[in-house]
């Protein structure tokens, strides 16, 4: 057994306009809205050398911590994962009383089958590497009914707290954050080797709306039809809720999380390079347009057809997967290592799933795509940040 | 579990690692069915453990205080190494 100091830091990642999670019925064509506790949302250092991302609560710890040479280790609260693996009340209750969190390395976990999210389109050509600035990747959490059944609000991890989790870790990685080095919570210097960051861009993420339908919207059984509902009905506020229309086309990407069991993959964006496009393109067919849309699905698969098993490190992993899409990554066809831990651990990139995510996944880009491909279109998309 | 205070803004606490390996894994007795539900259940996990933690005091130490916003020192145990053999 091994003892870790972690330090950690709040790290919030709210607009200061978002005081409130958004409960949209789509039956009843209306919507409600309810304040947020307060962040909780932290990242931080291991002493020693290491990085942790993780949200603590008064009734659950979620995230993850890099250390060498053990690797990549995840921490998830037990209560939604017996709930969703239809464990049965009482076994619940009493395994419930014993245990509260799950705890795992990445490398020991089992693999994943998926199939392809990614139509082989050109990323968009936008112009030569550029040296990272601090930029600010804003971004519209929305969810199905499912997902609201999923992460109810009596769960230790409610959806709206689960979709800051996620994004929090997306954080880290599009921040190259090194947080011990800046107790303001600002941008601090992209050189620690631990983030795996490529230095070809540096996004805080902030979040402007966390929200979800309670009934109605998308509910397709498909990613594909879900990220086109998604493009339709994420933008529709009023009459649903809370002020104008529209809203969510100003921010730089609407990530959609399901707590569908899809029928055909686990997750798919809306084009390669949409971050920062709503317009016309975002009501054709995602399989031919473009939209700063994607969709993953956090629920264990159900499909013969494919292997997805909802963890919370395969969570992350399909939505950094997804986002680094909006940002103009293909997947990766052909293996290719990347390693972290200076070099002492290598393994897969996030946009090779040909092998599922599995313990050779390693939360990087390939360093020539993020210089390439997506530096240069998050330097022309998105705005930079203040100060 | 261990908990304390180090100055006014930060925590220090440690989980401790006998205990929590004692924990991991349903080990020291229990229910048998539940062990293997639970087994069963987060099979798509591959190796894990399971633990518990106190996360109210979790959380309590590492909210910064309203008049500082310094970080909090969480020392914890078990997340790298933690395996279910």
């Amino acid at each position: 057994m091994v003892e870790r100091e972690v330090r950690l830091t709040l790290r919030n990642l709210r607009n200061p306009a978002l005081t409130e999670f958004v409960l949209k019925d789509g039956a009843a064509g209306s919507g409600s809205s309810m304040p947020l506790p307060a962040p909780a949302t932290y990242q931080g250092t291991v002493r020693d050398g290491g990085v942790a991302v993780a949200t603590v609560t008064a009734a659950a710890v979620e995230g993850s911590m890099l250390v060498a040479p053990e690797g990549w280790s995840f921490i998830e609260p037990l209560e939604p994962q017996l709930r969703l693996h239809e464990v049965e009340p009482g076994a619940r209750r009493r395994l419930l009383r014993k245990y509260n969190h799950i705890v795992y390395n990445t490398r020991r976990t089992a693999p994943d089958q998926l199939p392809r999210d990614d139509p082989g389109r050109p990323p968009v050509v936008v112009g030569p590497p550029q040296p990272p600035a601090p930029l600010v990747m804003s971004v519209v959490a929305d969810g199905d009914a499912a997902l609201w059944r999923a992460y109810p609000l009596d769960s230790v991890m409610p959806f709206w707290l689960k979709q800051e989790t996620l994004l929090n870790g997306v954080d880290w990685l599009y921040n190259c954050v090194e947080p011990d080095a800046n107790a303001a919570n600002a941008y601090a210097e992209c050189d620690n080797q631990f983030d795996g960051g490529s230095g070809a861009f540096q996004a805080r993420v902030r979040i402007d709306r966390l929200e979800v339908w309670t009934s109605g919207g998308p509910t397709a059984p498909t990613r594909r039809a879900v990220l086109n509902q998604s493009a339709a009905m994420t933008h529709q506020s009023s009459p649903l809720c809370c002020g104008p229309p529209h809203t969510a086309g100003r921010s730089s990407i609407v990530h959609f999380f399901s707590g569908t069991a899809f029928t055909d993959g686990a997750g798919e964006a809306f084009g390669i390079g949409g971050l920062n496009y709503y317009g016309p393109r975002c009501r054709e067919d995602a399989g031919t347009g473009l939209c700063h849309h994607a969709v993953s699905q956090l629920v264990a698969s159900q499909s013969p057809s494919f292997t997805f098993n909802g963890t919370a490190f395969e969570q992350l992993a399909l939505v950094a997967h997804e986002i680094g899409h909006n940002n103009n990554a293909n997947d990766i066809m052909q293996f290719e290592p990347v390693c972290w831990l200076f070099d002492t651990q290598c393994g897969q990139t996030l946009m090779f799933t040909a092998n599922g995510f599995n313990g050779e996944m390693l939360f990087l880009y390939v360093p020539l795509v993020a210089e390439m491909e997506m530096g240069p279109l998050m330097a022309s998309q998105l705005p930079r940040a203040p100060g | 579990m261990r908990l304390g205070r180090i100055g006014p803004c930060g925590a220090h606490f440690v989980l401790a690692g006998v205990a929590l390996l004692a924990l991991a894994c349903g080990s020291g007795g229990g229910n048998n069915d539940d062990e293997q539900t639970l087994r069963e259940a987060l099979r798509g996990f591959g190796q894990f453990s399971v633990v518990r933690l106190d996360t109210a005091a979790l959380a309590r130490v590492s909210r910064p205080s309203s008049r500082s916003p310094c970080r909090s020192r969480a020392r914890t145990a078990a997340w790298s190494s933690a395996r279910c053999d």
